[in-house]
């Protein structure tokens, strides 16, 4: 074809495109039933409850926690349309469900939140202590306009998709290190931690959320890292003499915790900011 | 061309009793013989007929010879040609009539002094007294002029069509399914490749690959019952093009003869070679595209003898798409006496090809794919280069086709159909396994294979009988149709093919008996009346050779049988109100059914089926010159369906799956002008809206409801052929200009949304200088880069252990972009045969 066919043949297809479609769009729209939207996907680091400060915490067990690097590779982030099985229920209801409790049946998807609404589908190394306060927009992402009501992500090692920015991860998954504090009690700690396959053992589900998903807003996923220290005995853990950091291996109670904690349902929670 | 002008100069009438003159029912015009010197004057012939008691053709003399070309062209014609019997009062006679046939040669207004062609003239000349073989008792004498060319039954519905393809041959087609374009309403699409069957969409009906069109060849059934694909499968890239003599579409079930698959309607190719002597064509395009045909039928013998060879060969207008395939079909009418034909006709196919299936639209416009970057490499990649098929049809029919007293018919079909395929697609990537603890996806790609036979009886009954003005108000009909066939899915590794698992195994038997009862009266000169009832039985015997090797009670053998019987009782009606001479009212209202997939049953139960309720009204126009040179005829109505039980595609198992109850409404209108057999113009648009009901509301609200995807609203098309001569260094050339042009509205998609309108321009043009012709054919001639099929789900192609997405997302499969094609094209009319 030449150059000069070109815009004339797309100014003839459009004449008629346009004929049609000012027929058809008269009467509305498809009529297929949903919407779809575009929407903004954001990552952030929630504060603690009472803390000013991202990455600084005190632990149920009463370690003062203040990290000073925290990375990780997460997502893809996928926003479902049926609210998680562990939201927390109203009374009434959860007596409700105990006595007539609902049959599930297995639907044989990745999981049986329903339709995904929202999705952000790569990888991305999140530094959670980066931009404080503020979220880092990924950029923008397809969905269907809706209520989501729970969200589902994957914490896996960075593969060779992520190129030169999954080298700062050193082939793991999570890494933080930090300083945690009791009394007179100090143990600066470091850890590296992996979730290799199964894709059932790197998933975190059922994160309760509420987001009316529409054009141009931002969801963004907040991570929560006070919550992945619950229960998390640095006690236990043997300081070197010199002062330097504990590795924390994963033989160790912290490790085990944070292992479990991480891939919780409140490990992480997500909020929609409508366009403002 | 021509078309003849039959001047019928009949023995004069007895004083006692009036003598009512034949009348011609069917009378195809002749064709102008091929390599003949051009004229300057008018050419005739004169044939003498003897016409039978019954109306037909039992003997042809040439009085007046024109030469060895003419002569044959015109007894050719005259062969075919038949009539309601001449009478004395209520007794038919058996006559003799002299026929001149002439040639002429045609003066275009633009050029006084070339261009011969033949042309129709009235002539009239004096009753001739016969002689010859004029039976005994002489039959009186008298004379008349009759015009007109061959005319099809009446229609049962205003969008029932009988479609002579004619001069729109010359429009550029890929194939014999091309054709139904030329029904109103009527979309194609293909995402598997150059063999396999086109997905058809008709009166707002995604109608899959045939589970809700009937398809029939010569009256023998193509739908493949539960057909690994789908449901009903019909696979018309067989037939070959230049052996389609016509075609009925009947849209909506409204004629009682219409069997299993009639939801949507009912297409019916009849085969024929008009053109006798040998046409040899071959072909070579763009993308290396090759094709070779050879059609012959014998002078001596009608057009319902022929033979047709096909090959095609080509790389495919993108990566993956090579195909190759052979057919064959033959026919050969035998006369067993005055009064009976027995038809042989037999076919045979070979096919393979490659596919590039879908895409995801984001990835084209990231660039993602494993092809060059630029928009066209991308937009015609691919994925998974272990998609296409292979295909094989052998295909026997015997008829037997008696003609009974008054004009009564009795026909007999039987037929029996080998089939076998293999399609493998992959529309989902890596999303469907299960992987075993510690392994990744194997892969998506489904393997369907189906093989087969399909064996059965035909026919029908028309008595003799005149009622309330009406000859033949009465048929009666039948089908019986066993298969046999085992019908699999199987998902196949990425790495390597080989099957992993299997979807479904089945050995299914099924036999379907149907019986119908048409009647037709005038109780008023300005009405007729049709109706009928159509019954339908079947009985389903499957093996399901997928079951598990144990259950919760132990071990066990992995197989199940499963049986189940139904019956359907399809009344249809239609009434036609004569408003003027040239106007008619036609209303119609039918059920209609498709049967249940075998693979869906269960054991003893009564079968289900999926029901059709259509109704339609509307108006039809004719005209015709009183010379027979020209005609015009429009059409248009308005119709409402809906059905008990629809399918959709499904991209999990790459095939149709139940969605519950929907409808549809809409309209249509065409045209078709026809002028001096020089220009043929046929033109539609048709709207159709599919909604699936909403829950509990009534079935009269049709407009409600959510609208179904993918399914066009508005299509438009238009073919138109003009032909003439010229004449180029004192030779006379003949010419032919053709266009085909499709216009798809935009498609509703998922989420409210539209895809983009489509415009499809296709040309071709010809020149043939005694009997060799050279053409060319432009399709897509904008090179407009068009979405074929579209799709929204959910896939994952970014490999084996990449994290899937989960948010459904638009797929599609690329059209053709322009393709050039040169034709060589030789005819040989071997006039040393004489009849």
């Amino acid at each position: 074809m030449t150059s000069a066919l070109r815009p004339s043949r797309r100014a003839f297809t459009r004449l008629l495109g346009g004929a049609l479609v000012a027929g058809v769009h008269a009467c509305g729209l498809s009529g297929t039933g949903g919407r779809s939207i575009t929407f903004r996907m954001g990552l952030r680091t929630a504060m603690a409850p009472g803390e000013d400060t991202v990455g600084v915490f005190t632990t149920d067990t009463g370690w003062r926690v203040a990290l000073t690097t925290a990375r990780m590779v997460l997502g893809p982030i996928y926003l479902f349309e049926k609210a998680s099985p562990l939201q927390p229920q109203a009374l009434l209801r959860r007596v409700s469900d105990l006595l007539l409790p609902t049959a599930h049946a297995h639907e044989g998807d990745f999981f049986s939140g329903g339709r995904v609404l929202g999705e952000w589908d790569r990888e991305v190394v999140f530094d959670l202590l980066a931009q404080p306060g503020q979220a880092r927009v990924l950029g923008h992402s397809p969905g269907i306009a809706g209520l989501a009501r729970s969200l589902s992500l994957l914490l896996q090692p960075p593969s060779r998709a992520l190129g030169a920015e999954g080298d700062v991860m050193e082939g793991r998954t999570l890494f933080l290190e930090g300083v945690a504090t009791q009394a007179e009690a100090r143990v600066p700690f470091r850890l590296a931690m992996d979730f290799p396959p199964p894709v059932e053992l790197q998933r975190v589900d059922f994160v309760p959320i509420q987001a009316d998903l529409d054009d141009e807003g931002l969801f963004c996923l907040e991570a929560q890292p006070h919550r992945w220290f619950t229960g998390t005995r640095f006690d236990r853990l043997t300081v070197p003499a010199e002062g330097t950091p504990v590795d924390v291996g994963p033989e160790t109670q912290v490790h085990r915790a944070l292992s479990v904690n991480v891939r919780r349902f409140d490990a992480f929670t997500g909020a929609w900011e409508p366009q403002g | 061309m021509f078309i003849p002008t039959l001047v019928l100069w009949l023995l004069s009438a007895s004083p006692e009793v009036p003598v009512t003159p034949p009348v011609p029912v069917e009378a195809a015009p002749p064709v102008m013989p091929a390599d003949v010197p051009a004229l300057t004057q008018p050419v005739r012939v004169l044939l003498r007929l003897t016409l039978d008691d019954r109306g037909e053709v039992s003997r042809v003399d040439v009085r007046e010879s024109a030469g060895v070309a003419f002569d044959r062209a015109a007894m050719a014609a005259a062969l075919r040609w038949r009539f309601e019997p001449a009478r004395r009062g209520e007794v038919p006679l058996e006559v003799q009539v002299d026929v001149p046939v002439t040639f002429e040669p045609v003066v275009p207004p633009s050029d006084a002094g070339a261009a011969p062609r033949a042309e129709n003239t009235d002539v009239t000349q004096p009753a001739d007294d016969g002689g010859g073989s004029s039976p005994d008792p002489k039959p009186p004498s008298f004379s008349t002029t009759v015009r007109g060319q061959s005319v099809a039954p009446p229609p049962v519905a205003v969008g029932d069509f009988h479609i002579t393809v004619g001069q729109l041959a010359d429009v550029p087609r890929n194939s014999a399914t091309d054709l139904l374009l030329l029904a109103p309403g009527v979309m194609l699409a293909n995402h598997g490749g150059e063999g396999h069957a086109e997905t058809l969409y008709l009166r707002g009906f995604d109608a899959g690959e045939g589970k809700d069109v009937e398809m029939r060849l010569n009256g023998v059934p193509l739908n493949e019952v539960s057909h690994a694909h789908g449901h009903g499968y019909a696979d018309t890239y067989f037939i070959i093009p230049e052996l389609v003599q016509s075609l009925r579409v009947t849209e909506g079930p409204y004629d009682p003869s219409q069997g299993d698959f009639g939801v949507a309607g009912t297409v019916d190719y009849q085969l024929g070679l008009e053109r006798r002597g040998i046409t040899a064509s071959a072909s070579y395009g763009s993308f290396a595209s090759r094709r070779l045909s050879l059609v012959w039928g014998p002078p001596e013998s009608t057009d319902a003898t022929f033979v047709g060879v096909l090959l095609r060969q080509g790389h495919g207008f993108g990566p993956n798409r090579a195909y190759a395939n052979a057919g064959l079909m033959a026919q050969t009418e035998l006369r067993l006496g005055p009064e009976t034909r027995l038809r042989l006709f037999g076919a045979s196919y070979g096919a393979r090809f490659s596919t590039a299936g879908v895409v995801r639209e984001t990835d084209v416009v990231d660039a993602r794919l494993p092809c060059d970057a630029d928009a066209d490499s991308q937009f015609f990649c691919l994925y998974d280069p272990n998609q296409g098929g292979a295909s094989q049809r052998h295909l026997a029919s015997v008829e037997l086709v008696s003609r009974l007293e008054r004009g009564g018919r009795f026909v007999q079909q039987a037929f029996a159909v080998a089939r076998q395929m293999r399609s493998r697609e992959n529309f989902t990537g890596f999303l469907q396994d299960t992987p075993p603890v510690g392994e990744a996806q194997r892969g998506d790609n489904t393997e369907q294979s189906y093989q087969g036979t399909t064996v059965g009886l035909r026919g029908r009954y028309t008595p003799g009988l005149t009622w309330a003005g009406q000859p033949q108000p009465v048929e009666l009909g039948y089908v019986a149709r066993y298969d046999n066939v085992h019908t699999r899915a199987r998902r196949l590794r990425d790495k390597g093919g080989a099957p992993y698992a299997t979807i479904f195994d089945n050995q299914v038997r099924t036999t379907n008996l149907g019986a119908y009862l048409s009647l037709r009266g005038a109780p008023m000169e300005w009405l007729t009346l049709r109706g009928g009832v159509r019954v339908d039985t079947f009985l389903f015997g499957v093996e399901d050779l997928n079951r598990p090797e144990s259950d919760r009670q132990g071990s066990r053998i992995p197989e199940e049988s499963v049986e189940a019987y139904g019956f359907f009782a399809s009344p249809r009606a239609s009434a036609e109100v004569r408003l003027t001479p040239r106007l008619t009212w036609l209303t119609s209202a039918g059920l209609g059914a498709r049967s249940s997939d075998a693979a869906g049953l269960s054991d003893a139960e009564f079968a289900p089926y999926a029901r059709v309720t259509s109704g339609e009204t509307g108006l039809g126009w004719h005209w015709r010159d009183d010379a027979g040179d020209s005609a015009l005829e429009v059409r248009g109505a308005v119709f409402a369906t809906r059905v008990s039980q629809d399918l959709v595609f499904s991209e999990t198992t790459g095939r149709n799956q139940p969605i519950g109850p929907s409808q549809r409404l809409g309209a249509f209108g065409t045209a078709r002008f026809q002028w001096n057999q020089r220009l043929d113009v046929q033109a539609s648009l048709a709207w159709a809206r599919a909604t699936l009901p909403v829950p509990g509301a009534s079935s009269w609200r049709l407009w409600d409801g959510t609208v179904i995807p993918y399914i066009p609203q508005v299509l438009g098309r238009v073919d138109a052929a003009w032909r003439g001569t010229t004449t180029v260094a004192r030779q006379p050339v003949g010419w032919s200009l053709a266009l085909g042009h499709s216009a798809i509205g935009p498609k509703p998609l998922p989420l409210d949304r539209y895809s983009e309108s489509i415009f499809l321009f296709d040309v071709a043009a010809r020149a043939r200088w005694r009997a060799v012709e050279l053409g060319v054919t432009v399709e897509n001639l904008l090179d407009a880069r068009w979405r074929e099929s579209e799709f929204n789900y959910v896939s994952n192609f970014r490999g084996p252990d990449a994290p899937a997405s989960l948010l459904a997302t638009r797929h599609f499969s690329a059209g053709a972009p322009r393709t050039v094609r040169g034709t060589l094209t030789v005819y040989l009319d071997l006039q040393e045969d004489r009849p």
